[in-house]
């Protein structure tokens, strides 16, 4: 065994068996293992049933496509199942499908996912195949021109699916060209603009020991442990990756762009502003202010502007923190004339909220809402080693997990309020709106200068 | 839907050679069931891993149970469950549970609807008591109404109006079922959503929100005998209601291929397909089940590999088998490049579905269906919230949610001589019905 030694033994949450009222949360043991050359395996033994999770977590996401080159980071992940060095992309589904298992690879900002998932009485089966493919990628130019056709043409019909739409369009439009300002997915310009050594230089820097984490869920003997740590063992270190991202590219006022499609029924709108860093310390009261103001059915977003007014069938607040400070917003779609009636009340219910903040009894509300969610957001060992690995990504101790109802407990009407007030921003906030020209502009003139701009421009 | 059998649960490490007894006793999991003298049956699931709770209220109706006229009405008045009882306000279902660590939805299909509420195990008396009373005694207010009718629209907008895909959708139904309450979508036209009065919804609540047409499904960290109680407690008073359905006038047998195109402004072409299958209870669903996985599921399957591999004229192809209470549906649909034809993709997907009447498919690709279709189970049972689910289903569309652990036989029995009859039986050119989108050229942009 080339591993170091186990570095710790830490817990997760688990409840008691008895019946009516489980006691609070027993600790469920887990193991962290670092391997010599720098990656580190997460193991959560799960006996309830016979399957074998992998979830790796690479360190670094589409942040660092490099400039001109948006969309390299997803392209790679995404070729990683199109052949190694001794199977063809045919070959991989093939096998791991036979098996029932498959891969999937998702790329985020600040990080890259790969995952997947057997029947456990076919983990070395799948063990293998997952090995070959993060470690032996060959990148081959003719499954990777096959690959960029797919992409474009993938990109092309975002545009028929709305909401999926404004969710491609808003990363650039809030954070222009700092290394946030574009979906993972790149643009069309940029993906026919990569190459094949573009893609086996992001895998050389990125795809490190050093910056993987595995999570190894679900049911596995000793001897499956052994070969995963055979498996990766010699997987040669490099050198470390730095990733250091510019500060967020504040703006000041309000920004309004009207993405126009003649034939849509409803309009799409998200409102976006500065968000948060995922280290925050505030980080309890954040989600609880999102949640007060529109993360439920009980929120005041859902309350003023579907059940009072009817005026959509969904609106929700969101945030997405990251390494430095995410997007944060409003998301909600309407018919399209009730677009400046629906606009101007969310917006007028965020500023109330923001202004005149949450009351006690909000506070203790949402704070119970949250405590029951949190024993079923873990639920599923898979989605705590989902948690796990996020959390050591942003630098946050897995004790933010043993703690967080204690932490729960503290937060209060004050600590929420003032942290709206600090990180919630009235004036500088960016509207962005895909519909109708026709019906959409003037009511849009009514809240600041609109940019007009046909949707097919951004399908080049 | 295709059902989701949850086998495996609890199973040991087996290898392949297991015998469909042993895997029938491996997954069985405790359930209890009974009925109340007003018909109401119960289904309860102790597990405390967590100490939360699924409540589960199903009823047997959905948009199979409206008449043309009338369409979407089991689904908007599933929005109004939520619109409060004297007892109950509005904001129950809202500000309410949510303080009490709760959350909850719903949905309507053509054959059921569904409302769940998961939440902390404290409050089981609280919930029980809540879906009791709005089995009964809902407001109906109709300012609510009148408001709730403009949301419904907006998600019909989202889901229909502005989706390509839920167009699609649409008009297959309405091509597949000339005679069978397919032939509309659960969620309803916008006349008649409009059409929709105080009488329409005050009838269909009495006739169908009663305890003889709904099933219980109490699922998580529980006292059984405690659940018994607070169940009688809450539901033995609510009377029985005579359940008086549509005539159903059964469909011929298609002869003729039929098709519609619609033109609408669109990046890319698309093309789906849909051949009528038999009811749900047909002995020939485990075969068409795992015959759609391998035309049509995952990159290995035939129909990825010829249309996305090999011809790359297609972003992705995939088929399913859907089971319903009166006729399934067999659905392929292949989302096309930009400039491919839709006419090349429909003879592609033809000649595979003919390998599959003419030829017999290898032991080796029905290993590997049966593989995929139980990673779908476990994936279905991880949480209690999922079994739950499956519970509930299972009673709702067969009365009998032992088939949960009793239908593995079927799918272990399965041939390839099954998969070719039953290819041969409903997947015949003259029985397809065929939507193709064709892209208009941009109007409105500039």
């Amino acid at each position: 065994m080339s591993f170091k030694f186990l570095i710790c033994t830490l817990s997760f949450l688990s409840f008691s068996a008895s019946a009516a009222k489980p006691e609070a949360f027993q600790l469920r043991k887990y193991e962290t293992q670092t391997l010599a050359n720098g990656m580190t395996l997460m193991w959560i033994p799960d006996a309830a049933l016979p399957y074998v999770t992998l979830e790796m977590m690479v360190r670094t996401g589409s942040s660092q496509d490099p400039t001109g080159r948006e969309g390299l980071a997803d392209f790679t992940a995404g070729m990683l199942e199109k052949g190694t060095k001794s199977r063809t992309a045919g070959q991989i589904s093939e096998e791991l499908e036979q098996i029932g298992s498959g891969i999937s690879a998702s790329v985020e900002p600040d990080y890259t996912m790969i995952t997947s998932s057997v029947l456990s009485f076919n983990r070395d089966s799948m063990l293998k195949q997952f090995g070959e493919i993060v470690l032996q990628p060959t990148f081959t130019n003719a499954e990777l021109e096959k690959y960029r056709k797919r992409l474009l043409a993938g990109l092309q019909k975002l545009a028929d699916h709305p909401e999926e739409f404004v969710g491609f369009l808003m990363p650039h439009f809030l954070f222009g060209a700092h290394p946030y300002g574009h979906e993972p997915s790149g643009n069309p310009k940029s993906i026919k603009s990569i190459k094949r050594n573009d893609l086996q230089s992001f895998y050389a820097t990125n795809f490190t020991p050093d910056s993987s984490t595995l999570a190894i869920v679900g049911q596995y003997d000793e001897k499956f442990k052994q070969a995963v740590v055979k498996t990766f063992e010699g997987w040669k270190a490099k050198a470390k990756i730095n990733v250091n991202l510019p500060d967020f590219p504040q703006w000041k006022g309000r920004e309004i762009l009207l993405v126009d499609r003649g034939d849509l029924n409803q309009a799409q709108i998200e409102i976006g502003f500065k968000g948060v860093p995922r280290n925050m310390p505030e980080y309890l009261e954040m989600r609880a202010a999102l949640k007060i103001l529109g993360e439920s059915f009980g929120s005041r977003l859902f309350d003023e502007i579907r059940v009072k007014r009817a005026l959509t069938y969904h609106i929700n607040a969101w945030f997405d923190p990251r390494l430095i400070a995410g997007p944060m917003g409003i998301y909600t779609f309407t018919r399209v004339d009730k677009i400046g009636e629906t606009v101007e009340e969310t917006l007028k219910t965020y500023k109330k909220f923001v202004n005149e903040g949450v009351t006690e009894s909000e506070v203790n509300d949402v704070k119970a809402l949250m405590r029951g969610q949190f024993p079923r957001m873990f639920e599923t060992p898979e989605a705590l080693g989902k948690q796990l690995l996020v959390l050591n990504r942003y630098g946050i101790s897995p004790e933010y997990l043993t703690h967080y109802l204690d932490n729960l407990q503290s937060i209060n009407k004050n600590s929420v309020n003032a942290t709206i007030k600090k990180y919630f921003d009235i004036e500088n906030l960016k509207i962005l709106v895909y519909a109708p020209r026709a019906k959409a502009e003037e009511p849009l003139k009514k809240l600041g200068k609109v940019e007009v701009r046909g949707y097919k421009e951004f399908l080049q | 839907m295709r059902l989701l059998l949850p086998f495996l649960f609890l199973l040991p490490s087996l290898g392949f050679a297991v015998t469909p007894q042993e895997l029938e006793k491996a997954i069985q999991f405790p359930v209890e069931k009974y009925q109340l003298k007003n018909g109401l049956t119960v289904l309860i699931h102790q597990d405390a891993s967590i100490p939360a709770i699924s409540v589960q209220t199903w009823y047997r109706v959905g948009s199979k149970d409206e008449l043309p006229g009338r369409t979407g009405l089991a689904h908007f008045f599933e929005h109004m469950m939520f619109k409060g009882t004297k007892k109950y306000d509005h904001d129950t279902w809202g500000k309410f549970l949510n303080s009490k660590g709760a959350e909850m939805n719903a949905f309507t299909t053509a054959d059921y609807t569904g409302y769940y509420v998961n939440a902390p195990n404290e409050n089981l008396e609280l919930l029980l008591g809540i879906e009791a009373d709005r089995m009964r005694n809902l407001n109906l207010d109709p300012k609510e109404v009148s408001s709730e009718r403009e949301v419904v629209k907006e998600e019909r907008r989202m889901r229909y109006d502005d989706s390509i895909e839920g167009g699609v959708h649409e008009k297959m139904g309405e091509l597949m079922f000339t005679n069978l309450p397919y032939h509309w979508q659960p969620i309803g036209s916008m006349t008649d959503l409009n059409a929709a009065s105080m009488d329409d919804l005050r009838r269909f609540y009495k006739t169908f929100y009663s305890p003889n047409n709904a099933v219980l499904v109490v699922a998580g960290a529980i006292r059984i005998e405690d659940a018994k109680k607070l169940i009688d407690k809450y539901y033995a008073s609510i009377p029985r209601e005579e359940i008086q359905r549509p005539a159903i006038k059964p469909e011929e047998p298609q002869t003729k291929e039929r098709r519609a195109i619609i033109d609408r402004e669109a990046q890319a072409p698309s093309l789906s397909i849909g051949y009528r299958l038999p009811d749900q209870n047909s002995v020939d669903n485990p075969a068409l089940d795992l015959l759609s996985i391998i035309l049509g599921q995952g990159q290995s399957s035939r129909l990825y590999k010829r249309l996305v591999s090999k011809s790359e004229i297609a972003l992705n192809a995939y088929s399913g088998a859907w089971n319903q209470a009166l006729a399934g549906q067999f659905s392929v649909g292949v989302s096309l490049k930009p400039k491919a034809d839709p006419e090349k993709a429909l003879l592609q997907v033809e000649e595979q579905i003919k390998g599959m009447r003419d030829k017999l498919v290898t032991q080796k690709e029905i290993d590997k269906a049966r593989n995929m279709f139980m990673r779908d189970y476990v994936e279905g049972l991880k949480r209690v919230s999922g079994r739950a689910h499956t519970l509930a289903s299972y009673e709702i569309l067969f009365g009998d949610y032992t088939r949960i652990f009793s239908d593995l036989k079927k799918y272990q029995e399965v041939t390839p001589e099954d998969i070719r009859r039953v290819a041969r039986a409903y997947l015949q050119p003259n029985q397809r019905n065929i939507v193709i989108v064709h892209p208009l050229k941009a109007g409105g942009a500039t």
